[in-house]
């Protein structure tokens, strides 16, 4: 990493700020390096080796299947991760397009888009999950299709707001004058100029969307049961908690504390900052 | 206030029209034919077929069935669940109370630990303040279901203070049996509020007026009572309230983590098996709730602060 740039995420986040986007950095690696990796095969069960303690073979012990604990949360970070960053994708690209259209057009077009963003907050995202999974069937791509409806009015109604202040700019209405379209000025300006914004709530909203999927995935709604994915092995290994080896629950369990707090750090230290300098400018 | 609150209730009618529409609708959307879907795929003499095209108008045209179906669930008649073998209004009365008890329950640890967390790290400020802040970022990350194990191994399997799943008999059973899931359904929303709270507390303290009152030699306590609480309490209320419209939601989940006999297990059950007259019958009972609680948040918010110019925010 270049000085330069490190400088200027410090100045950005602030050394906590900092030190949780390593942490979203570390994880990201480890999902997308996971078959590079020198870990035991996830799915490799082994029936007379179950509830090992830790050893060189298997550094964090075995399941109830005998199968390797590290494995399966260092693959499991692959589902755990890319759901929600999917959710958030698609959630972000179509909430921004609907708040901009809502805030350049204002009027009925304003009306309808945030009725819409009121009737979609109706269903938290958990509930609208449930119901399409009663529909279509429970699954992986059901459950990320269902939260990522549902969270578009989190980066909607935000983007909405501030978008509405840019419009209403004397920049906005010069470039009008000068002969630019309005797709143009609002993706060459108004959505650069409210951008930190979305991204804030974006980083928030991926990890709000990791704690709905894995508790989908906890439910038995999500993922296949096999699939190692971090909400899986929480519930795979309630019922060993019972029997003394709360193990793969726990570490499972802390993996997600950790990615959701450091989404949560880093999206509030940037809109901290954006307000800080905001109120300079 | 009329017209401003005609506007909030015509807009909350709205809302909820469209979401029992979209519930409704939602049957229609599965493959396959409505009696396979609400008969759960299994397969039923004429007889129950019969009584399930009339119990949903299927015979009607669309708009017919919709008005004749939230007709029939405003008198309080969800039909008929062929999976569980039983009236859904049936279904849904012994597993209620379960439900709102434990919503209660952390409501009230929600309100009353978190906001007297953040108005003493507020208004002490140092170290108490610090650890407060680095705890509270944490425990709002805590999803309920992590929650629900740690406190499951620690105070179930490892102290054995409290019973490990179920709802347990009578008024004192039951709240025994619920004070864990209670604090699982709580924790990320305490350290949420504590959080808001601090700050707002935080903000009122470094307020002129309360510079002036502290010169003029008001006790402390006069001071946090009179100018400091007073204004804080309305974004702390705000947050407040909209946490305990999201605890609805959750409960699915710790219901399910402790094998609680409630709605949100009811539900997890029926979308499992397939019973759609209790999905819908559900969902549209927790989005009401959730959208009713959420719009009284903002009739709190005029009560409490008489700034608010009614109806011209709008």
């Amino acid at each position: 990493m270049s000085p330069s740039l490190r400088s200027r995420l410090h100045r950005r986040l602030g050394p906590l700020g900092v030190a949780a986007l390593a942490v979203i950095a570390t994880l990201g690696l480890m999902a997308v390096l996971a078959p590079l990796l020198p870990v035991a095969d996830p799915t490799d069960v082994d029936l007379s080796d179950t509830f090992a303690p830790p050893s060189a073979g298997h550094p964090f012990g075995t399941d109830s299947n005998g199968r390797d604990i590290l494995a399966r949360l260092v693959w499991g970070s692959r589902t755990a991760l890319l759901g929600p960053l999917t959710v958030t994708v698609v959630a972000t690209a179509v909430g921004v397009v609907l708040a901009v259209v809502a805030s350049w057009r204002g009027g009925w077009s304003d009306g309808v888009i945030s009725r819409m963003f009121d009737v979609v907050f109706a269903f938290p995202g958990i509930l609208l999950a449930l119901v399409v999974a009663a529909v279509v069937g429970a699954g992986f791509v059901a459950a990320v299709a269902a939260l990522s409806v549902a969270y578009i009015p989190y980066i909607g109604r935000v983007t909405r707001g501030a978008a509405l202040q840019q419009v209403r700019q004397p920049y906005v209405a010069a470039l009008s004058v000068q002969g630019q379209s309005a797709t143009a000025i609002c993706a060459r300006h108004v959505v650069p100029n409210v951008g930190i914004l979305i991204v804030a709530q974006a980083t928030v909203t991926f990890g709000y969307a990791l704690v709905d999927l894995a508790a989908l995935s906890y439910l038995g709604l999500g993922v296949e049961q096999a699939t190692p994915d971090w909400g899986a092995i929480v519930a795979a290994g309630q019922s060993d908690i019972l029997s003394g080896y709360p193990q793969q629950s726990l570490y499972a369990g802390v993996l997600i504390v950790v990615a959701v707090a450091a989404c949560c750090i880093v999206g509030e230290r940037i809109s901290d900052r954006e307000q800080y300098w905001g109120r300079l400018r | 206030m009329p017209r401003f609150l005609v506007t909030r209730l015509v807009g909350l009618a709205m809302t909820l029209v469209v979401s029992s529409f979209l519930i409704f609708w939602s049957l229609y959307l599965a493959p396959g034919d409505p009696i396979a879907t609400l008969s759960g795929g299994g397969t039923l003499p004429p007889e129950a077929i019969q009584a399930l095209s009339r119990q949903y108008h299927l015979d009607d045209p669309f708009f017919t069935r919709y008005a004749a179906w939230l007709g029939d669930v405003v008198r309080g008649d969800l039909g008929e669940s062929f999976v569980f073998n039983a009236e859904v209004a049936d279904l849904i009365a012994t597993r209620v109370g379960t439900t709102v008890l434990l919503v209660a329950m952390a409501s009230v640890l929600i309100v009353g630990v978190g906001v007297t967390l953040g108005v003493v790290a507020g208004i002490r400020g140092g170290l108490l303040d610090k650890g407060l802040l680095l705890t509270t970022v944490i425990g709002q990350a805590v999803p309920s279901f992590v929650a629900a194990i740690v406190l499951i191994w620690l105070f179930a399997v490892q102290l054995r203070w409290f019973p490990a799943i179920g709802s347990g008999e009578g008024f004192a059973g039951r709240l025994q049996h619920l004070t864990l899931p209670a604090i699982a359904l709580a924790l990320a929303y305490l350290a949420y509020v504590a959080r808001i709270t601090r700050a707002a507390t935080r903000d009122e303290m470094a307020r002129e007026h309360v510079e002036t009152a502290r010169a003029r030699g008001f006790s402390p306590s006069q001071i946090a009572r009179r100018h400091v609480l007073r204004n804080a309490m309305i974004p702390i209320a705000t947050v407040s309230a909209l946490t305990v419209a999201g605890l609805l939601a959750t409960t699915v989940v710790v219901e399910r983590a402790f094998n609680l006999g409630g709605l949100g297990s009811l539900l997890v059950e029926a979308v499992v098996r397939k019973d759609f007259a209790v999905v819908q019958a559900v969902s549209l009972i927790l989005v009401t709730a959730f959208v009713v609680v959420n719009n009284l948040v903002d009739l709190v918010y005029v009560v409490l602060d008489p700034r608010v110019e009614l109806g011209a925010a709008r």
